[in-house]
């Protein structure tokens, strides 16, 4: 190839790779679109549903097992290689519908699926909450928004084992819930984020507070406003140097939803989910005297609803460290120190949460668990290294990006 | 960009067989006519987008087709007054001053095509919601594309026109610009 050809490739290349990332589209139909006089399943209905399925037609591009798990919107079901369903469900009859999409979270690869438990194979046993073993899915899915035309049948294996049952662990989905590079269907750090995360299979959200000029605390991840994170506006440079209102007013977030207060955050989470971690992973020490208030405001109202939620501060460095213990009782301030276990006990945090890379830890973990402290691992996405950490780990939680790969290592556990 | 940059060194290295120069400096000052290409998703109505933008320029001119220079400059991306969203008025200016390494090459007799790449330090002046705020942004992957005609009126002084397109990645913004140009040959 003559060097002047390669130049144009390269300058091609160069173009091409400037372009921005798009997002994965949800296909456009096959959610809600049960047909008419279905219901709603039952609560009872639910736990005999979930559990650990064999796929046993040719949908091979899943995988051998998946897994099934109820959230507070659907069901999802979760593979070993990333590959995920986010599906809704209802009855007619006796035969449980489920629709909705799957996607693969390391591609862009989505399509169409819908599924089915009729009466004999399942259906009525799990409609009057009676545990079967014979349950068997059958359907279809398909690529982007055709019509589902590759048949999947998946077949009951076990329940949860009594481990998992019993072992209250904390998937915790990064950026309340999920990120923007991962193109999901809404933006990272948002109420609808807030909203969608469960169905990713989180448990808990890590959200990220910042100050406005005039002293509101709100959720972005950036230092300064880019198209990263939000719709091409007329503000740019630091984030915290406007108001809230010139927030509010002026900035609407990549999937046009607004920069959400930290008070909205907490409220949506406490009042609309069944998430039970908050970790506020405080962007700047000024912030820290204003969140305090709001945490406490949060945790009262969570009491007053019943609801059995988490709210930390989290501590990611000296400087956030430091303007919590200026603060007065900063002791009785729950939160969950990043830093050694010595910072941990100095400010008497609840959690402790080590950075992955610095390994599993179980001495010091365990050291942490005797104190009555939890500890969890902050931001494991790789598929080998998440189920390392839950075979050989004593972590209470995971922080990741891919919080379906999590569960699928979590809830497959014997 | 740096690939551009090498591409651009490679074909420079060819002898200019068009005219045989020695090696000198030339500096550029340049006025004109700029535009803000609006890519703006929200709050792009109500927009002012033509300014009059200046730069100057500062070149190594030695015995080869390529030219080595500096380029700074000022220009006003685009000003919105008014009803900026549905419920907010205000007003909002945003200017840059960029700082830029730039290549250039004589192609045929005075036209010139050039590239440059540097830092951009970009002005955000936003007055509504309750306050007046300003942010000072530096931009790190910014780009530019040139073409010249610049005519040489005596040894030392030289005229022309310049038409330029100006990325600054950091916010995204693009302009144009089309000069006229006034250099002297030091």
């Amino acid at each position: 190839m003559k060097i002047r050809n390669l130049h144009v490739i390269v300058l091609l290349m160069l173009i091409i790779g400037c372009n921005k990332e798009s997002l994965v589209p949800v296909p456009s139909s096959g959610i809600n679109s049960f047909p008419e006089g279905t219901l709603p399943v039952p609560s009872i209905s639910k736990p005999p549903m979930e559990g650990i399925y064999l796929a046993t037609t040719d949908a091979t591009i899943f995988g051998d097992t998946m897994i099934l798990k109820w959230n507070h919107s659907g069901i999802l079901f979760t593979c070993k290689n990333g590959k995920h369903f986010i599906m809704n469900a209802g009855y007619l009859d006796s035969v449980i519908l489920i629709q909705g999409y799957w996607r693969d979270g390391y591609s862009d690869a989505t399509g169409l699926c819908n599924m089915s438990i009729s009466g004999p194979e399942g259906g009525n046993d799990i409609l009057t909450g009676k545990p079967s073993a014979n349950i068997i899915l059958r359907g279809a899915y398909g690529a982007n928004s055709e019509a589902p035309d590759q048949s999947i049948m998946l077949q009951y294996i076990r329940p949860f084992s009594q481990k998992v049952k019993s072992n209250n662990f904390y998937i915790l989905g990064h950026r309340a819930g999920g990120r923007n590079s991962d193109r999901l269907p809404v933006s990272e750090n948002s109420i609808a984020m807030v909203k969608f995360t469960e169905r990713l299979g989180t448990t808990g959200i890590e959200v990220d507070p910042r100050i406005s000029s005039d002293g509101v605390a709100f959720i972005y991840h950036d230092p300064d406003i880019n198209t990263r994170l939000t719709q091409k506006g007329l503000l740019a440079g630091d984030v915290s140097a406007y108001t809230w209102l010139q927030l509010s007013s002026f900035v609407k977030l990549i999937h046009g939803e607004r920069i959400p207060s930290l008070e909205e955050v907490l409220t949506f989470a406490i009042d609309s989910t069944e998430l039970r971690f908050v970790y506020m992973d405080m962007k700047s020490a000024e912030a820290v005297p204003v969140v305090i208030p709001i945490q406490q405001r949060a945790i009262q109202h969570a009491k007053d609803k019943g609801r059995d939620i988490i709210i930390l501060m989290g501590i990611p460095g000296t400087d956030v460290l430091n303007a919590l213990m200026s603060s007065l009782d900063y002791r009785n301030v729950p939160s969950l120190c990043e830093l050694t276990v010595d910072d941990v006990r100095m400010v008497n945090s609840k959690v402790w949460a080590p950075r992955w890379t610095l390994g599993i830890q179980n001495d010091l973990v365990q050291q942490m668990h005797n104190e009555g402290r939890l500890a969890v691992c902050w931001t494991i996405d790789s598929p080998n290294w998440i189920r390392n950490y839950l075979d050989q780990g004593i972590f209470d939680g995971l922080v990741t990006n891919f919080p379906y790969v999590v569960a699928y290592h979590h809830y497959i556990q014997e | 960009m740096v690939m551009v940059f090498l591409s651009v060194l490679v074909y420079s290295q060819e002898g200019d067989s068009a005219k045989v120069r020695l090696n000198h400096y030339t500096l550029t000052i340049g006025a004109g006519w700029t535009h803000y290409i609006n890519n703006l998703e929200m709050g792009g109505q109500n927009l002012q987008k033509d300014y009059a933008g200046v730069s100057l320029k500062f070149f190594w001119e030695p015995e080869h087709r390529l030219s080595l220079g500096l380029e700074t400059g000022y220009y006003k991306l685009f000003m919105a007054k008014g009803q900026l969203t549905d419920n907010t008025t205000g007003q909002v200016d945003r200017s840059v001053i960029p700082l830029l390494f730039l290549l250039r090459m004589r192609i045929i007799e005075n036209v010139h095509l050039g590239i440059g790449t540097g830092v951009a330090f970009i002005t955000n002046k936003t007055v509504g919601g309750k306050q007046k705020v300003s942010t000072e942004t530096i931009s790190l992957s910014n780009f530019e594309l040139s073409g010249a005609y610049i005519y040489p009126l005596s040894k030392h002084w030289l005229v022309g026109g310049e038409v330029k397109l100006f990325h600054f990645g950091n916010t995204e913004d693009n302009m144009y610009s089309i000069q006229a140009t006034c250099a002297v040959r030091l």
